[in-house]
């Protein structure tokens, strides 16, 4: 395009910009704002491990078995008992970790 | 990177990138969650101890992309806004450049302002975009008839 077609366009865009103006915070606002995200933004590894939703899987399949069928014996309210302290367990480490800043 | 070092991109970059956001937005309270979003994700990344003349293009494309995402969602575009903020320097050819750039596709205000106010090159407004150079070749000359027309028909009004 011939120059003399470029430069009005040129020349409004420079005044706009001239004439433009601009309140933008200051650095350190920007700088504490942006800390204080990066701080406390969520983690991406936040949430239950898979391990721990095996876990729980396991305990409320265990649980509807045991609760259906009158055949169970003491041994098997044990097994369903320790199943709920690993489970138990395993959420509590993952719930500490992922809420640690 | 360290306070002292942002500091230094921030008041090297903040302004034009501010004055880039608001023309294309058109909005100044959207411009300034947008300029905060930019150093934001600036200091996010893992590129953030880049030297200053990185950082600018850097920046400017976390702009783009960000205004883009706001024209994916819809949330377009009046210039009503901005025409307040300005100061009253040449009230008539501001209103020109005002009108010029309020009849213009959003596209077209971006490729124009960095093209003709932050002086970048074809390569650096691919580069701010992501598009290609070719294309930023052709919407640019379509970008410049338009204002041409809008400039014109301005002219005529004014006589």
């Amino acid at each position: 395009m011939p120059e003399k077609t470029e430069q009005p366009i040129r020349r409004a865009l420079e005044q706009l910009n001239a004439a433009t103006d601009v309140t933008v915070p200051t650095a350190g606002q920007v700088w504490s704002r942006s800390q204080f995200r990066l701080a406390y933004r969520p983690r991406r590894n936040a949430g239950a491990s898979p391990f721990g939703m095996l876990l729980a899987g396991l305990y409320v399949f265990a649980l509807v078995l045991w609760t259906t069928w009158s055949g169970w014996s003491s041994i098997g309210l044990l097994t369903m008992v320790a199943f709920a302290a690993v489970a138990a367990c395993v959420f509590a480490r993952s719930v500490t970790r992922s809420d640690r800043s | 990177m360290d306070e002292q070092a942002f500091r230094a991109v921030y008041d090297a970059t903040a302004k034009p990138l501010s004055r880039y956001i608001v023309r294309v937005c058109g909005k100044q309270d959207v411009a300034d969650d947008l300029l905060q979003e930019c150093y934001f994700r600036l200091l996010r990344s893992k590129r953030a101890d880049m030297p200053l003349a990185d950082a600018r293009p850097y920046l400017f494309r976390i702009a783009s992309n960000l205004l883009h995402d706001r024209w994916r969602r819809g949330q377009e575009i009046s210039l009503e806004d901005t025409a307040e903020q300005a100061v009253e320097v040449h009230p008539e050819k501001r209103m020109d450049a005002e009108r010029m750039l309020q009849g213009l596709k959003p596209r077209a205000r971006q490729l124009l302002w960095l093209a003709y106010v932050e002086e970048m090159t074809h390569r650096e407004i691919a580069a701010v975009t992501g598009l290609n150079v070719l294309s930023i070749r052709i919407l640019l000359q379509r970008a410049r008839r338009e204002a041409q027309v809008l400039l014109e028909s301005r002219g005529t009004e004014h006589a």
